[in-house]
């Protein structure tokens, strides 16, 4: 027992020294409220994941009632804390969406959140599942995704989420699901992210593998095998991918019908009961509950094969909670003319602002 | 009994006893020898699975093997008995032989946690002299720090609180490593069975 105690001290001071090195260089990870993962220019989901598990420890900090958005991209553009705000000086709003997340990971932030939030301040907060039908893509279609999931990941066949992938870095109290993470106290996993958050300057500025800039050398592409006229012709401009060309708003739904997956037009009922679930334990928190149904052009919600059953799938989801009224539905369907729409379910910047109006006036109501 | 002695005194011993009583000639010893040591590494490589992976592993440790016997036998008999004896005490030399045993063990096990095709595009994208300097830095590496704790005079493992602040640095630098470089969705190779 004697040597397990020595041992766990030299790790705390073997680590405390290489940590306080890095502070010396990057400083102390800062502290700051409003939360908001979205980050401009976009990279990636994978840093939006990851910033979503550390900065939702700074919700701890928080001494008045909250409002938190959780939802996918559409979410994270169309309800920017500072926008928030600025229509209700009330609202200590706070965006914890990351980009096409399904309602899988949607549960996983939230348990981030419940996990940071003081129980005192989480009964008086207010939650918005802000949703549409591709948050509702299964697991197996979502986390097998060639464009949006590495493919060592793909190949291993395991379906893990970004947040779960990210989490795997110090995964007993970074992972939601972890039973570690479950049972440790809001306390400690605000100590072990702020510790491991000083790392966080340094992980960003180093490859994903250690080796890969010694291996990306082009001196190692000398092959003697190679005679030289046998060599490939040089390859031509960069071909655009489905994930990187900018698509038309039609092709968007396109690739969202192809993103849902077959057969055309129907949805997994895994994802509603999740869907239900979660509401349910926000509700057992002491949340107030809303649940906004975000708007969509008419030209895609008439066209989609989804669409339709998205909507009737969210009726019979939602219709318990809205009976015995804990929850608020917000239908913004149809409350927004085509033209504000940059693509077939993103907002216009210029358009930001009326989409939080909407927002927070239904609030209000 | 651990499994180098396992497969030491139930197929190497027993393949050479056999090999010998059937070509009982002097002059064949060595090829035995080399045939003997096959076998039993290329059965050590399938003792681990039946897969092309495994039977693969077990052709490149047979043939590591077999060479290994082939140089050794060679050099004997170059050098002489007692240089040769005297070289086998150097610890650079020794400490040289390990890192190569080391990093042909490295190159043996590839087929394990690469496919075929994923060996050819490495291939394709890194080229021999890719894979070439891979295995040197790998071998230096493993020169650099073999000796270590392979030294003469030093081989008493550290105990009391030195081993506590070891095993305690070794954590804290485990733990670093793997924050800052996680191992996303890697494939366990023993999936392959």
């Amino acid at each position: 027992m004697k040597a397990f105690a020595a041992i766990g001290f030299f790790w705390v001071l073997a680590s405390s020294l290489f940590l306080g090195l890095i502070v010396c260089f990057y400083g102390w990870p800062s502290s700051k409220l409003p939360v908001e993962v979205l980050r401009h220019p976009r990279t990636t989901f994978r840093d939006e994941a990851l910033r979503a598990i550390f900065e939702s420890r700074h919700l701890s900090n928080a001494g008045e009632p909250l409002l938190i958005v959780l939802g996918a991209s559409v979410a994270q553009e169309a309800f920017p804390p500072n926008a928030l705000q600025a229509k209700d000086h009330t609202l200590l709003a706070n965006n914890l969406a990351v980009g096409a997340s399904n309602v899988t990971q949607m549960a996983q932030i939230y348990e981030l959140v419940a996990k940071s939030t003081p129980p005192p301040i989480l009964k008086k907060s207010t939650i918005v599942f802000a949703i549409n039908y591709p948050l509702f893509v299964s697991d197996g279609r979502r986390w097998s995704n060639p464009y949006l999931v590495p493919p060592s990941v793909v190949k291993s066949g395991v379906l893990i989420s970004d947040i779960k992938r990210e989490a795997m870095r110090a995964q007993p109290v970074l992972d939601p699901t972890s039973p570690v993470f479950q049972l440790m106290p809001p306390w400690l996993v605000y100590m072990a992210k702020q510790r491991l958050a000083i790392l966080l300057p340094l992980a960003e500025k180093l490859p994903l593998r250690i080796a890969d800039p010694v291996l990306r050398w082009p001196g190692w592409k000398f092959d003697p095998r190679i005679q030289p006229g046998l060599v490939a012709p040089p390859v031509g401009p960069k071909q655009e991918t489905a994930s990187t060309k900018e698509l038309t708003p039609h092709e968007v739904m396109d690739w969202l019908t192809n993103y849902m997956g077959l057969p055309s037009g129907v949805l997994p009922d895994e994802q509603f009961r999740r869907f239900s679930e979660l509401i349910l334990r926000a509700n057992a928190a002491g949340l107030h509950v809303v649940v906004v149904n975000l708007p969509m052009p008419t030209w895609h919600a008439r066209e989609s094969p989804f669409y339709t059953p998205y909507l009737e799938k969210l009726q019979v989801t939602i219709s318990p909670f809205l009976k015995d009224g804990t929850v608020h539905f917000i239908d913004l369907a149809h409350s927004l003319p085509d033209d504000k729409f940059r693509d077939g379910t993103h907002p216009k910047p210029e358009a930001v602002e009326l989409w939080t109006k909407l927002l927070v006036d239904q609030l209000g109501n | 009994m651990t499994m180098s002695n396992w497969f030491k005194v139930y197929v190497f011993n027993p393949v050479l006893m056999a090999f010998t009583k059937h070509w009982p000639a002097k002059n064949a010893a060595l090829f035995l020898g080399i045939a003997a040591f096959f076998i039993t590494f290329f059965l050590v490589g399938l003792w681990h699975g039946t897969t092309w992976a495994f039977v693969t592993c077990g052709l490149l440790l047979g043939f590591g093997a077999g060479t290994n016997h082939l140089y050794r036998t060679w050099l004997r008999s170059y050098l002489g008995r007692t240089r040769f004896d005297a070289l086998c005490a150097a610890t650079p030399y020794l400490a040289m032989a390990a890192a190569f045993t080391f990093t042909y063990i490295c190159l043996s096990v590839t087929p394990l946690w690469m496919t075929i095709e994923e060996l050819q595009k490495t291939l394709a994208l890194y080229g021999l002299s890719g894979l070439a300097v891979a295995e040197l830095v790998l071998f230096l590496m493993m020169f650099a720090f073999i000796p270590w704790w392979r030294a003469p005079g030093k081989s008493t493992p550290p105990a009391g609180w030195k081993l506590n602040l070891l095993l305690g640095s070794q954590l804290a630098a485990i733990e670093i490593y793997l924050f800052l470089f996680p191992s996303f969705g890697s494939v366990f190779f023993y999936e392959q069975f």
